[in-house]
């Protein structure tokens, strides 16, 4: 039964090639777990659409009904508190798996030729993620939602020249307020799940068009294991090409298919992942500081973990010097990382063989997290 | 024999991942269906409202002002409404929506004509809600009455 509907849909699709295609490619040799942060990250986004859809039946993005429409889903509708965990505990799992799968790729140089397309489509998806988390924060319409939210707008307002016209379209207006939640609420249930499906249709689509990128190699590497089976396709020929540091004369090793070994990886590093953020919906109720009161003096505002180290880092940087941190340096590091494959245009993938991407890299990597920690325990 | 274990492993493997992905689609899936299909009884919550005294009810309709706290999933209003109270002679007092049952304008009691009529539309009902005189096709709603002492609660 299940082999006759597979072949009416193949006949009226050619969907069966393409599937085989897909399951039956080659992968290089020693594609291990730190390739499955990916994949991990694209099942947190089916779970947030999934959560957010059926969050979105009981939500309301007014002023007057947003913080008692998410108290209600919170206490009122059954499964409400436990599906608004797993959103609010998925985004946060989400920031963190997207930021793994980008720094295994930063690291591994995998954003060299003939994937420097895929890794600016994965930067881009990387900081909308980042808007997603920043405008799905004002939503439960709490007071520490609508600080966090002034504060961070306002940080946007500060960089140069553009800022304030960049802060009002957020805001649509003045300050954040009945404007504010409309707009936010649009861009992250509209605009983001639009353009984030899109970026991530491209991504996968070059992902499989040009084939996982080997591991790096130094140059002098002796080649070992097996002999070289190249994969079918195009993207598998090229890797032959592409992928070889400069003077490794050696073509790429390919491994097993990348169905069932890699897939089970996945399955398996996604499933762990949920499972924490189930664990942590169960154990942590959603945190809700009370109806959101712009009068509010005593409040103090506090930006999601993930928003610590810039909260952080301005504390350190003296007024004057303000929109260097704000404005100038965050967007020197966008634009750096969006456009690394073309700073770093030498062939070699390996760490070692770009010493300063490598190092820049690193001390990016720990300045961030050193500022997260200092911020997490500072008042 | 060693194909035989290959092949093993890979089904094993097959197997795994079938279980997996079924398992991540459970995660991802039954808590929010079911918060879908919980919230179909969520929405308005029906309220007890004091109308009055026993005393007060006779056998002819009687129409009671009422105003509640309505409750309708997160919102909290104040609302407004008319009632109608009897007391037929054997029996127990009853209450009846105003709404008409045809499109939901509101009914009143024409004591002349000793029915209820709906000024849109012209559906009649007797004193006891039957439907005298259509468009509307069933009885005027009947609200669950409960008497505590000698006051009356009707649920809204």
């Amino acid at each position: 039964m299940r082999a006759r509907i597979a072949r009416y849909v193949d006949e009226r699709t050619g969907l069966g090639p393409v599937v085989r295609y897909v399951l039956d490619r080659r992968i290089p040799q020693g594609i291990s777990w730190l390739h499955t942060f990916g994949s991990a990250s694209l099942t947190l986004f089916a779970l947030m659409v999934v959560t957010g859809m059926f969050l979105a039946l009981n939500y309301a993005p007014s002023i007057t009904d947003a913080h008692a429409s998410t108290a209600y889903i919170q206490h009122q509708v059954p499964f409400g508190g436990f599906v608004l965990g797993l959103h609010y505990w998925g985004a946060s799992a989400m920031v963190v798996l997207v930021v793994l799968h980008l720094l295994r790729v930063f690291f591994m140089g995998a954003y060299k030729f003939p994937r420097e397309l895929n890794w600016m489509v994965g930067v881009m998806i990387f900081g909308l993620v980042l808007l997603f988390a920043f405008t799905g924060y004002l939503l439960p319409w709490d007071n520490t939602a609508f600080f966090a939210t002034r504060v961070g707008v306002n940080i946007v307002a500060s960089v140069p020249l553009v800022g304030d016209a960049m802060a009002a379209l957020l805001r649509g207006g003045a300050d954040v307020g009945a404007a504010t939640l409309t707009h936010f609420y649009a861009i992250h249930v509209l605009f983001l799940p639009a353009l984030v499906t899109a970026l991530i249709a491209g991504h996968l689509f070059l992902v499989i068009r040009n084939g996982i990128a080997p591991l790096p190699r130094r140059a002098h590497a002796p080649a070992l294991g097996r002999p070289t089976v190249l994969g079918e396709g195009p993207g598998a020929m090229r890797a032959r090409e592409t992928d070889l540091p400069s003077a490794d004369p050696a073509p790429v090793r390919m491994g097993d298919s990348f169905y069932p070994r890699h897939v089970l990886m996945d399955a398996i590093t996604s499933l762990l992942v949920l499972l924490l953020v189930v664990a942590l919906a169960l154990l942590f109720a959603v945190p809700d500081s009370g109806n959101a009161n712009p009068g509010n003096s005593t409040f103090v505002p506090r930006p999601a973990w993930y928003f610590l180290a810039p909260f952080q880092l301005l504390k350190y940087v003296p007024g004057p010097l303000q929109a260097l941190a704000t404005a100038v340096l965050p967007l020197v590091a966008v634009v750096a990382l969006f456009a690394l494959p073309f700073i770093d245009r030498r062939r070699g993938r390996h760490p070692f063989e770009r010493p300063a991407v490598t190092a820049i890299g690193a001390a990016g990597v720990l300045a961030i997290v050193a500022l997260t920690i200092a911020g997490a325990f500072s008042h | 024999m060693t194909t035989m274990k290959a092949l093993t492993r890979r089904s094993l493997m097959d197997k795994a991942v079938k279980g997996a992905g079924l398992a991540i689609a459970a995660i991802i899936g039954l808590p929010a269906l079911g918060l879908g299909i919980a919230s179909a009884t969520g929405g308005a919550m029906k309220t007890l409202v004091k109308v009055g005294r026993v005393a007060q009810v006779g056998p002819d309709p009687v129409a009671v002002p009422i105003a509640y706290l309505a409750r309708d999933a997160w919102r909290q209003s104040q609302e407004q409404g008319v009632v109608y109270l009897r007391r037929p002679s054997s029996g127990a007092i009853e209450a009846l929506s105003a709404r008409c049952t045809h499109l939901g304008c509101t009914v009143h009691w024409a004591a002349a004509e000793n029915r209820f009529q709906c000024p849109c539309h012209g559906s009649q009902f007797a004193a006891d809600g039957t439907v005298l005189h259509g468009p509307a096709q069933r009885p005027l709603d009947r609200l669950p009455v409960q008497q505590r002492g000698e006051d009356v609660f009707v649920e809204v």
